[in-house]
């Protein structure tokens, strides 16, 4: 059993987070869980003479939900800041060490508090030696310890007295004792001040909350958005955004107005440590906002930014990479970070937003990653312009917080920033895989292919079988948009002698809103009448709609051909296929099961759309054919070949 | 000649012709030399035979690049002893081909006669 270390607990209240050099072993006499989410965890610290309360900071709750951080555990703290809540004085636990779990406590260790409270220990600490400086608030604060923001009308003024200090956010004196238990149900995590650092207190971005307004942090510039702009009713204007992370683990995103996008822009860069102060803060956007703080910073004009030393003690954006592969089972509309190589980059086209009905680039590129799987992602705007020449040559790129839809199966879109061959192992890793097996082309699943008829046809290695419908419960999982399947398969029977035959009369009208497929009715003159458009037509568009059996060697499904795949089929369109079938005006049974006969029993490679649907007060599961291809069975073969081989 | 279960013709190439003397085969390759009494047929391992054509014929204006398919007895390693051919195709992939009969001959299991008891 190691040693605690004596007077541990003494020493350490008046060093913790100052002296970062002292890492007592001490033992955890105690550990709780506060309040109602499972993550905050409070801990007394004890030497066997004095305990303290102390608080685990976040990153160390896994610690404790594995088990390995527990009751009378010994631990070596490595990592910690002091803190007042309610005139108690907490440990804030950053980092320790667990060296071993005796399961008793030692000694009878008594509260450190009254010791402290009377002056009996140095009162050496930074914190009370600090001048109180201006009254930061109207109010009448005087009481070094105050809750600045306990009562509501001491709402702080934002932008408030900053003058004279180069950094905008207060040298933090006591005032700014964030979270008493007063204002807060849940207990939040109170690390307000750390480091001194010049004699300005940084405040870890962990510790960030919308009642103090006089901060400054230190972090990395993790992500920098282009400048966008917008036009509406109130005005126009631009603005970027950004993302900061610090050696608190926690990261958060600010955004840039107007004057700030001109001023802060350009100096900017994307991977250097800077002092940041100023800037209001809110409750963050969970929709856009993927960062860990709860919070999100509105810069404004008392926002002062200062390049500062990296002395590495803050990560570089870390990334948490998802296989490609894996990205089937994420939920759609999540944000992933993914690591690939750029296997082809598309034309760049233009649409015009929904949103801001302006004119937007956007370009696709196929990734593929040692999974063996590819997704489609969208780049957009000015990263679109340039994709063409920025992913050449097939680089390695990790793109952080892009948002997976459902787009095709599942595609992805760039999000907050995009590293071309970033200087990560895992990139140098994946460029070695790509050299040697994945540029050979061998098959590869793709999650996007496109749903709609057209794309790329199912390769082997993405196609199931016709049985899968039953046993993967499709139709249930996507309820609202349908799941969708590939198969091979062979058609066995055509559901074709319906009255009238397999089509049906669309209009006339190829224009909006027709588009040649809403339903006519004929109307007693030989005429088609569209409900529509509310026009009268003397001719219709007649488009096919039958549904048939599709058979392979698990199992066979019905169904649905619409238009494009059954001309495809049959070779003829509807109306082609209406005249062949009244060869002297009145229907001839022979010419029309002639369409069919070149059909039944071929194979052709189908993809299909299973959705679960209400007929007649009854859940049927329905599938219809969205893509069909004919079996190219050289490549079959050799697919084949190589799945057997992998076998 | 051998108890060979009816209408089952091993597919064989130039390398495994020896195994199979005696027996009706199948092979699939590209006639190489023209027609004659005794013709050279390529295999789709590459690998050379001869086809005796005393039992039967080969076709007519046979294309150099067609790519047929020859049943026949297999007289000794080198020879099949022709009776009857099929046109492929010009565009058969022979190295496919020929990693199918690499898969034949690693999953015996699966590729030997079936026989249907009479």
């Amino acid at each position: 059993m190691e040693m605690i270390t004596s007077n541990a607990i003494s020493k350490l209240v008046q060093v913790a987070g100052v002296d970062s050099s002292f890492s007592p072993i001490v033992q955890v006499v105690s550990l709780k869980q506060v309040g109602n989410s499972n993550d905050r965890y409070r801990a007394v610290l004890s030497d066997g003479i004095h305990f303290v309360q102390g608080m685990l900071s976040k990153q160390l709750t896994s610690m404790v939900h594995a088990g390995e951080l527990r009751d009378n555990s010994i631990v070596q703290l490595q990592e910690c800041l002091k803190n007042e809540v309610s005139g108690r004085l907490v440990i804030i636990l950053l980092n320790l060490r667990v060296l071993d779990n005796p399961g008793q406590r030692i000694g009878a260790p008594i509260d450190i508090e009254p010791s402290l409270k009377s002056g009996q220990l140095p009162s050496a600490q930074p914190m009370h030696a600090q001048p109180l400086a201006q009254p930061l608030y109207n109010s009448t604060n005087s009481a070094p310890m105050a809750n600045n923001y306990v009562k509501r009308e001491n709402k702080p003024a934002i932008g408030s007295p900053n003058r004279g200090n180069p950094y905008g956010a207060a040298t933090s004196p006591r005032g700014d004792n964030p979270y008493g238990s007063s204002t807060s149900q849940r207990y939040q995590p109170p690390i307000e001040r750390s480091m001194n650092v010049d004699g300005t207190t940084i405040t870890p971005i962990a510790g960030l909350n919308i009642y103090n307004s006089r901060w400054t942090i230190k972090a990395r510039l993790t992500t920098k958005s282009d400048v966008r702009t917008w036009s509406n009713a109130k005005g126009e204007g631009s603005l970027f955004s950004i993302e900061l992370l610090d050696n608190s683990g926690v990261d958060i995103r600010g955004t840039f107005f107007k004057e700030g996008v001109d001023k802060f822009y350009n100096m900017l860069i994307p991977g250097k440590v800077y002092r940041i102060s100023g800037g209001r803060l809110k409750v963050a956007n969970m929709q856009y906002n993927t960062c860990k703080s709860s919070f999100e910073i509105t810069f404004d004009q008392n926002t002062e930014i200062h390049l500062d030393d990296d002395d590495g003690a803050i990560a570089a954006a870390h990334y948490d990479f998802v296989k490609i592969g894996d990205l089937e089972h994420v939920e759609p509309n999540k944000s992933v970070d993914v690591l690939a190589i750029v296997k082809s980059v598309g034309d760049v086209s233009h649409i015009v937003s929904k949103k801001t009905g302006q004119e937007m680039g956007k370009c696709d590129l196929i990734l593929v990653d040692d999974s063996g799987t590819e997704i489609t992602l969208t780049v957009w705007r000015e990263k679109a312009e340039t994709a063409p020449r920025d992913f050449a040559n097939h680089p390695v790129v990790a793109f952080r917080r892009a948002r997976l839809s459902e787009y095709g199966g599942r595609s992805l879109s760039a999000g907050a920033s995009t590293d071309i061959n970033p200087q990560i192992p895992e990139a140098q890793q994946l460029v070695r895989w790509w050299q040697t097996v994945g540029s050979t082309g061998a098959a590869t699943r793709s999650l996007s292919a496109r749903s709609g008829g057209g794309g790329q046809v199912a390769s082997l290695v993405e196609r199931k079988n016709i049985e899968a419908i039953r046993e993967e419960n499709l139709g249930h999982i996507n309820v609202d948009k349908g799941d969708y399947i590939a198969f091979k398969g062979t058609i066995t029977f055509f559901k074709k002698d319906r009255e009238g035959g397999a089509w049906y009369p669309a209009c006339a009208n190829a224009g909006e809103p027709c588009k040649n497929r809403f339903k006519v009715t004929p109307t007693t003159d030989g005429q088609w009448q569209c409900d529509k458009c509310h026009n009268t037509y003397g001719n219709c568009v007649r488009r096919w709609i039958f549904s048939g059996v599709v058979e392979d060697s698990t199992s066979s499904t019905w169904v649905s051909f619409f238009n494009e795949q059954a001309e495809t089929l049959l070779g003829v369109t509807a109306d082609e296929a209406f005249l062949h079938s009244h060869p002297e005006g009145s229907f001839d049974q022979n010419a029309y099961d002639s369409l069919y006969a070149p059909a039944l029993f071929s194979d052709w490679v189908f993809r299909c759309r299973v959705k679960n649907e209400l007929v007649n007060e009854e859940n049927r599961v329905k599938t219809s054919v969205v893509g069909m291809w004919p079996v190219d069975y050289l490549r079959e073969s050799k697919d084949l070949l190589a799945a057997i081989a992998n076998f | 000649m051998a108890a060979q279960p009816d209408g089952y013709y091993p597919r064989v190439n130039a390398a495994t012709l020896g195994q199979h003397v005696d027996m009706i085969v199948s092979v699939v390759g590209k006639i190489a030399s023209p027609v004659g009494s005794v013709v050279q047929m390529q295999c789709a391992d590459g690998g050379m035979i001869h086809l005796s054509t005393e039992h039967g014929e080969l076709p007519i204006d046979l294309s150099s690049e067609m790519v047929v398919e020859v049943i026949g007895q297999v007289n000794s390693p080198q020879e099949v002893a022709l009776f009857v051919t099929r046109e492929l195709s010009t565009d058969t992939d022979l190295e496919t081909y020929n990693r199918m009969l690499m898969v034949q001959a690693k999953f015996p299991q699966y590729f030997a006669p079936v026989v249907v008891e009479q």
